[in-house]
């Protein structure tokens, strides 16, 4: 239930001070955490001077102090309510959206640089083996605990090399680096 | 804010701050930063930090100086990560 005082007089967390050119703000922390706060304050401290006082338990002031005399506090402080709201619920969103983004990223991280997800032998679905770190297909790899099951074959260590890259190279022998023979006497 | 004693004729200011809302790393951080224009003093005053400003220079603007000590502690509380979003 909305009290009488609150329905005629609207709702009044924020005292404005003219002569000072500052406003005070009352918060409770149960309805805007800390962080919450934080974040809404440090959006203003280009144009404010910001001090916060209080019990981080019961209530939070935040004093905003214009940096600008000309600055209009009202509307200085109708914003400030404004982004502890836009900060509020971006603190629920992340909350709600915790394990979704830990999922992705798990997966993320878990998924092969190639991105094969499918066996190009067979096409069934690969799996992944925690304890060997690797990927594997559960029908053509038959015993996967087996270490053999996810060597290298022979034929995987043979690669096209057109250019001649791998071969190895070494300087033609010039005339005179030959070691002298043994002269038979 | 009762938290903040600006006293102009003193060229001095002295303010109260909880702990859980400024850490003491945080404040120490803003302290050696301003050293150059505030001799400043860190002292315990119960549950709270009790911190003295004093100015070097008397041309300069104590009541100015003390709020933007106040922004960049702030600023520095938020950058060690107190209250991130």
């Amino acid at each position: 239930m909305v009290k009488k005082d609150v329905k005629k007089q609207g709702i009044n967390n924020i005292e404005f001070n003219k002569e000072g050119n500052f406003i005070i703000a009352s918060l409770n922390p149960k309805i805007y955490p800390l962080e919450v706060i934080y974040s809404a304050v440090y959006v203003f401290l280009d144009k404010a001077y910001v001090i916060i006082d209080g019990d981080p338990d019961n209530e939070i002031f935040v004093q905003l102090k214009a940096k600008n005399s000309k600055e209009d506090m009202e509307k200085l402080g109708m914003e400030f309510n404004n982004e502890l709201v836009n900060y509020a619920v971006y603190v629920v969103q992340a909350i709600r959206n915790q394990p979704l983004r830990k999922a992705v990223i798990e997966r993320a991280l878990l998924t092969n640089t190639s991105g094969n997800e499918y066996c190009t032998d067979c096409g069934c679905k690969l799996e992944y083996c925690k304890d060997c770190d690797v990927t594997y297909c559960p029908s053509c790899s038959l015993d996967h605990e087996n270490e053999t099951a996810h060597e290298m074959k022979e034929e995987d260590y043979i690669v096209d090399d057109p250019l001649n890259i791998a071969k190895p190279w070494t300087p033609p022998k010039e005339a005179g680096d030959e070691k002298p023979k043994n002269k038979k006497k | 804010m009762k938290n903040l004693k600006i006293k102009k004729s003193d060229n001095k200011a002295e303010i109260t701050l909880n702990p859980l809302l400024y850490p003491l790393p945080s404040l120490e951080k803003t302290a050696s930063v301003f050293e150059k224009f505030l001799d400043i003093e860190i002292t315990k005053a119960g549950r709270d930090h009790m911190v003295i400003l004093r100015l070097k220079n008397k041309e300069d603007d104590i009541e100015k100086l003390t709020y933007e000590f106040m922004n960049y502690t702030f600023s520095e509380v938020k950058k060690e990560g107190v209250g991130n979003v």
